[in-house]
């Protein structure tokens, strides 16, 4: 009994030996064919002159059709390494060069390609807050970073920083010339670290420094004010993922002194979160549709419910050409449906609804995956929506006017 | 007997255990080759990992865009223009494949002429001059005759580029010119000439009739032929008397630069006509050598925004050296060269394959040459920027 059991026990361990064995000829083999054939490729052509830094590039055999179309960039790639007068970029600008190239032939401006760097800080943006010292900037022609506010309660506040001082420097290492997404790069980092600033203020001679303890920063999306005239005022400046919050806030704060109307002011508004878009519309409507998608999936129509706490107050929308996607949502549902009129000037007209996808690198990719359509079912791709009653902003028009909002004003207290 | 089928058995049993033996190994020997194969593959893919974004993005764009997606090859074409966008260099450029253009050359038929140089004379006559060999000059046009007409069609209104026109068509066909003749030119006659396919110098010359001291060469092209076609005409201007010339480079697109370099060195006695910087900064230096047919008569060139390339760097190089004053409207700005390379497909492809730096090691502006004395073209008939050089050598400003 014994002997048979360790008669099975020694058939057995020879038995995996041999897989064993086999297992690591096998894979033995292979390797000593493949570097046969290797060499066999390789000892004939030696580079003429070798450069050790070079690190010899040989482009993918094809694993799938599409890729033998593609060996076209590869035959030009190669020419140009070989031919081309100055330097080439390294492999990963090349790559991104190929894909805006490639996306170009879609033939859709808002299908788009965002680089790992300025992925992060939109995503940043788009969450509705960010970790920083609390201002927004923009890139001057001259190359300077300039303050053009600051937020309130913000650290850049309480350090003192206004609107109209310019950014020379980010702990000591001088930015001009630096893109907007490079200088805020350096500016932005972990809350409760210390950043300083080399400062340039209109009017001072020379610079001064200042240090800024960054923190987390809720971005101010929502402006609002209940005027003396009992109209009530909300600005929304983009559709970030705080978007409905702070909205519904300021609603209820204006709602609470019973206006006689309420301005919702979507100008230069250049969109956001699709959600956020119906939430906002949904703020202002009862049961209904808010917008019909259409993709490849087939039709999905989005609806608004009643119990919000904006449905009945006399609305008037602002809008311009720098109201884009979600704000012309917002505003479209709300004409269709005519829960109120729209003021101003022809919207951008940016009917297509794009999803982000998050490529290995950290890059982005902004592809265009439907259409929407207004709840009386129009297209606004490449329209933009007609206000009811047309109001233009002169480009002459003087600081601190503001015809579009005047009329709105006008209209809801006499009723045209 | 007992023993023997025990034999038998252990036989059996032996046999068995090797086959099975072997089937293990066959199997698992299979197993490991496979696996490094597949290994192998999965380093190759990670060998090529940069460009694994451009294939999610590709990936992406096909299972999700909304809307027509272009081809696999129209999508290619796409990244290799973004990829020669990023050299930023407007003349390393990407061509797709053209199959119409081919054809139509072959159905358009040869295209021929009748091998004549024209240009209108100070009392505006527009003067022939038959190419050696010519089917003008077998018809029997004369040097110095004038064009009255084109099969009837009078040419006093036309312009040059007109009349050429009409000069040209189909190989085999005729046309008639209506003529006079010095001795006689109020005495109109015809001739018939044959078109034939006509082999166009790159190079014509003569003296001008309001001052024969200055001889007149222009140059439309540099060919391999060029260099040659310039010492003939040098010689044969410089025998009939001239003492001074004028280079006539306008809307000459270029050409190889060895021929403008052999030209250029016509005027030049010593010193570097340009340089070529190829990739990795390698440097080649284009020098003149002595006994020049003209190193030492006064020039002017005449250029204008069609000079382009070669042309421009001879232009440029002459006057580096303080050979050559220009006349004219400034150049277009091109001073590299460029490889053109067929693809696979029939697309073609455009690489700027080197610099060239003038003798002051500066490189030819993007605006191009100024002249230094600019003209513009004027419309009427006469060339009122050939009439400025002249002035400009009769009278030294």
């Amino acid at each position: 009994m014994q002997k048979k059991a360790i008669q099975i026990i020694l058939v057995a361990a020879l038995l995996i030996l041999t897989a064993g064995t086999a297992f690591a000829v096998g894979f033995g083999t292979s390797m000593l064919l493949q570097r046969r054939m290797e060499t066999a490729v390789v000892t004939p052509a030696p580079s003429s002159t070798p450069s050790p830094t070079e690190t010899p590039f040989v482009p993918p055999t094809p694993a799938r059709p599409e890729e033998e179309t593609f060996q076209l960039f590869w035959e030009v790639w190669q020419i140009v390494k070989e031919n081309y007068y100055g330097d080439l970029p390294d492999m990963q600008t090349v790559t991104y060069g190929a894909i805006r190239g490639m996306l170009e032939t879609l033939g859709d401006e808002y299908t788009s390609f965002i680089e790992p760097d300025i992925a992060a800080i939109l995503e940043e943006d788009a969450s509705g807050s960010f970790q920083g010292i609390g201002a927004f900037v923009q890139m001057r022609e001259d190359g300077k970073l300039e303050i053009v506010s600051v937020i309130e309660g913000s650290p850049a506040e309480a350090a003192g920083l206004q609107g109209g001082d310019l950014v020379v420097a980010v702990d000591g290492q001088s930015i001009v010339g630096y893109s907007l997404y490079e200088a805020i790069i350096l500016i932005r980092g972990p809350a409760g670290t210390d950043v300083t600033l080399t400062i340039e203020r209109p009017g001072q001679e020379g610079t001064f420094d200042v240090t800024v303890t960054r923190a987390r920063i809720e971005i101010p999306v929502v402006e609002w004010e209940m005027r003396d005239d009992g109209i009530g005022y909300v600005h929304l400046r983009e559709f970030s993922a705080v978007a409905t919050d702070q909205l519904e806030e300021a609603l209820r704060q204006i709602l609470a002194e019973h206006p006689k109307g309420l301005i919702l002011d979507l100008r230069d508004n250049p969109g956001g979160w699709l959600d956020q878009a119906i939430q906002v519309a949904d703020l202002f409507l009862g049961d209904g549709v808010v917008l019909i998608e259409r993709s490849y999936e087939g039709e999905e129509i989005f609806r608004s419910y009643d119990g919000d706490i904006a449905e009945d107050v006399p609305l008037v929308v602002l809008v311009n050409g720098g109201s884009a996607s979600a704000s012309e949502i917002v505003a479209g549902a709300i004409q269709a449906r005519d829960r109120g009129i729209l003021l101003g000037e022809q919207t951008l007209g940016k009917g297509s609804v794009q999803r982000p996808y998050r490529l290995s690198d950290g890059s982005e990719l902004r592809v265009t995956i439907a259409r929407w359509y207004t709840p009386d079912d129009v297209a606004i791709h490449g329209q933009g929506l007609t206000p009811d009653i047309e109001v233009p902003f002169p480009e002459d028009t003087p600081p601190g006017e503001d015809p579009q909002l005047d009329r709105a004003v006008e209209y809801l207290l006499t009723g045209e | 007997m007992e023993q023997r089928s025990d034999e038998y058995a252990s036989r059996r049993e032996t046999v068995w255990g090797l086959l099975v033996w072997a089937a293990v190994f066959v199997i698992f020997f299979a197993g490991g080759f496979a696996a490094h194969r597949i290994s192998v593959r999965r380093a190759a893919e990670a060998a090529t990992r940069p460009m694994g974004v451009f294939w999610e993005a590709w990936d992406i764009v096909e299972q999700n865009f909304y809307g027509e997606v272009p081809s696999a090859r129209v999508r290619t074409y796409g990244a290799i223009r973004g990829f020669l966008a990023l050299l930023d260099d407007p003349y390393t450029v990407f061509l797709e494949p053209q199959p119409g253009e081919v054809e139509r050359d072959r159905l358009a038929g040869a295209y021929g002429g009748i091998g004549v140089d024209l240009w209108r004379d100070a009392e505006n006559r527009v003067v022939l001059s038959p190419y050696a060999g010519s089917p003008a000059e077998a018809a029997g046009v004369r040097n110095g005759d004038f064009l009255l007409a084109v099969d009837s069609r009078p040419v006093v209104t036309a312009t040059i580029e007109e009349i050429q026109a009409r000069l040209h068509g189909e190989v085999g066909t005729q046309v008639l010119l209506t003529l006079s003749r010095p001795p006689t030119p109020t005495l109109p006659f015809t001739l018939t000439v044959v078109r034939q396919q006509i082999q166009v110098p790159s190079v014509s010359y003569r003296l001008l009739d309001r001052d024969p001291t200055i001889g007149y060469l222009a140059i439309t092209s540099f060919t391999e032929r060029t260099p040659q076609e310039v010492e003939e005409a040098l010689r044969a201007l410089l025998g009939d008397g001239a003492s001074r010339l004028i280079i006539d480079l306008r809307n000459n697109g270029g050409g190889l630069i060895q021929p403008a370099v052999d030209v250029c060195d016509q005027f030049l006695d010593r010193g570097v006509i340009l340089y070529e910087v190829r990739k990795d900064h390698r440097e080649r230096a284009f020098r003149a050598h002595r006994g020049g047919l003209a190193s030492d008569l006064p020039l002017v060139i005449l250029v204008n925004g069609s000079t382009a390339s070669a042309s421009e760097m001879m232009a440029g190089s002459l006057r580096v050296h303080g050979r050559a004053v220009l006349v004219g409207e400034p150049t277009y700005g091109k001073g590299s060269v460029q490889l053109i390379f067929t693809l696979s497909d029939g697309s073609s492809l455009h690489v700027t394959n080197a610099v060239w730096l003038l003798p002051d090691r500066q490189p030819l502006p993007e605006t191009g040459l100024t002249p230094d004395i600019p003209v513009a073209p004027g419309g009427g008939l006469e060339d009122v920027q050939l009439d400025r050089a002249v002035r400009y050598l009769q009278e030294g400003e």
